[in-house]
């Protein structure tokens, strides 16, 4: 039971965006500090939950180690008002990340404001920080910083430039099935053959791809970040291979003094959600300490 | 059933005075919101109490929610749904059993039994919040089979609704090993057998299913539960919602409850499996579920 105990003081929250308010649940810090608030984006259009429940387990293990966490729901998902309807990872507002930020800052009294998101929240969470010098760190599990994967469900991810890192990826599945008449098949007549982006693979291999708009805001996004110094945890599932390889690729493009205020973590036997209970308990556990070394608390 | 109602303790936290603002209920002209927990078995449950805020007699709808990741999926489309039954007059509660969502408790710990000691709580809270003594009770998949034993165990239901009923829980455990098997199979990850994971949930205890664990006491009560063998002393109206290919085992489940003496009716519905995760990305609502369930709620 230890993992999601519910903290005592945990409760639902309504906070004004516009004209409408969203929804989110508040942790305390249970030892009642109010230096460090950590604020959960949501990871792509899955509530504040989380995938398989990781922003529950998440604020109710910092709330423990002494850090208030305001899990929200994005207009139009979970319990908030508006309509939603967001047709891709870059479609999620930042509008609301500011409007928690000045919930945390001005009604609970948060020092620094600190704002965590996985994959399309993790894209979110860059942007806002980025747009929004109050927000003192970011917490970016599994950033997508471009690969579309090509057999998504959702056609609105096509038409967009693959990283080099990427194209390799999807090259060298080709030429595993190369050999094999069932994948041939399958590339001329089955239901997926207009959906293999060769013409973005081709591209992708001799560009690193930031003439697309939605890369070159997080390229913004890393650059804002790096310009003011603040601090960026990057973590990623041992096992979510591209999305990991591009981050390197695009935290090189630092020069080493620049990249002194970013950390890079790989959760051993991760995947891009962290799916296992394992790997799930892990990432929260790297979190902690990363947060407890920036911040200077005592790791319990 | 009473002991249920004194225990069924709501709770409004502990709300200091900086944080009384944001906790006011949303109001929609002269309906309203307010999410609280409520106790069971000391544990603190997540609920939404949506209130029509009508003169005159009014009418109650308990609705539970599907097993692991499907809760996630589905929480938006039944938010949205308890809003429209909230605009047609009716008082709506929304709740997370134990292990689920923002509730309390693990997921491992939770169990059918316990879902069901749950959703009968949750029924005496909207009784005691609104005065209505006889409630609706709608479940989504196992949901529904949840609903369908608690109300085999009060007489405080009315009418039952089914959206795509489990009606074996053997069949559809097998349906979730065979999920997790293909799921294996497309992440590229080591493929393991059905028999191979009903094995290791012998000698281990239990298994990860997309995120979620599923613990050998599950699997064995799911097993144990054929709604159509139920012993069930429910003699009120019925409604299925079923897709075509749910259509043998509704008529079977129409049968069971018209030998008891209910009047049952199947609506068969052109719908996607919307409690399945590519339906996130797609962004549509069971537009033909709600209309037909809001046709027979209002009109019956």
């Amino acid at each position: 039971m230890s993992g999601v105990a519910l903290t005592s003081l945990e409760r639902p929250v309504k906070i004004p965006v516009g004209g409408e308010e969203v929804f989110g649940i508040f942790h305390p810090a249970q030892d009642g500090s109010t230096d460090v608030g950590i604020i959960c984006v949501n990871a792509g259009q899955q509530y504040r939950v989380g995938p398989h429940r990781i922003y529950v387990e998440a604020a109710r293990r910092m709330s423990r180690a002494g850090y208030a966490v305001l899990r929200i729901d994005h207009p139009g998902i979970g319990d908030s008002e508006g309509e939603g309807g967001y047709p891709h990872f870059d479609s999620f507002p930042t509008d609301d990340v500011a409007s928690a930020v000045d919930f945390m800052q001005n009604v609970v009294g948060i020092e620094h404001p600190v704002v965590l998101g996985m994959c399309a929240g993790a894209r979110c969470a860059l942007k806002a920080a980025a747009e929004d010098r109050r927000v003192d760190s970011v917490v970016l599990w599994s950033l997508p910083i471009h690969y579309t994967p090509p057999n998504s469900p959702t056609s609105q991810w096509y038409g967009h430039v693959l990283t080099k890192e990427a194209s390799k990826h999807v090259l060298s599945g080709w030429a595993s099935r190369a050999f094999k008449v069932s994948a041939w098949r399958k590339r001329f007549f089955g239901p997926n053959r207009k959906r293999l982006p060769i013409a973005q693979v081709l591209r992708g291999l001799r560009t690193h791809g930031d003439s697309d708009e939605r890369v070159a805001a997080i390229s913004r996004g890393l650059k804002s970040i790096v310009s003011s110094k603040r601090h960026a945890a990057f973590m990623y599932g041992e096992q979510d291979t591209v999305p990991r390889e591009e981050c390197v690729a695009a935290l090189r493009r630092f020069r080493k003094r620049q990249r002194e205020t970013l950390s890079y973590h790989i959760v051993p036997e991760g995947d891009h959600t962290f799916t296992s209970a394992a790997a799930r308990s892990r990432v929260i556990e790297q979190t902690i300490e990363w947060l407890n070394r920036l911040y200077r608390k005592a790791t319990a | 059933m009473a002991q249920k109602s004194s225990a069924a303790r709501r709770l409004d936290g502990d709300r200091s005075p900086a944080m009384s603002t944001p906790d006011e209920p949303t109001v929609h002209g002269n309906a309203s919101e307010e999410a609280f927990y409520f106790e069971n078995e000391g544990l603190r449950l997540f609920a939404v109490l949506h209130r029509a805020g009508i003169q005159g007699p009014r009418r109650g709808v308990v609705l539970c929610h599907p097993y692991g990741e499907e809760q996630q999926v589905s929480y938006r489309i039944l938010v949205r749904f308890a809003r429209e039954l909230c605009g047609r007059g009716f008082d709506v509660l929304r709740f997370d059993c134990r292990g689920y969502g923002d509730s309390q408790g693990d997921f491992e710990a939770a169990n059918l039994q316990t879902q069901v000691d749950d959703a009968l709580t949750a029924i005496d809270v909207l009784k005691a919040q609104t005065g209505i003594e006889l409630v609706d009770v709608l479940g989504v998949r196992l949901g529904a089979t949840v609903a369908a034993l608690a109300a085999s165990r009060t007489r405080s239901v009315g009418r039952l609704i089914f959206w795509s009923p489990i009606v074996n829980g053997g069949e559809y455990v097998g349906e979730l090993i065979k999920h997790k098997v293909l799921a294996d199979i497309t992440s590229g990850r080591t493929p393991v057998s059905g028999e191979q994971l009903r094995r290791e949930l012998q000698t281990a205890g239990a298994i990860e299913l997309g995120g979620f664990r599923l613990t050998n006491d599950v699997y064995r009560q799911l097993h144990e539960t054929d709604l159509t063998s139920q012993d069930d002393g429910f003699r009120g109206d019925v409604l299925i919602l079923a897709r075509l290919q749910e259509r043998r085992r509704a008529q079977a489940l129409r049968q069971t409850y018209e030998a008891r003496g209910c009047r049952c009716e199947i609506k068969v519905v052109d719908s996607d499996a919307f409690w399945d995760f590519p339906s996130l990305w797609e962004w549509s609502f069971p537009d033909e579920v709600f209309q037909a369930t809001l046709g027979w709620m209002v009109n019956r």
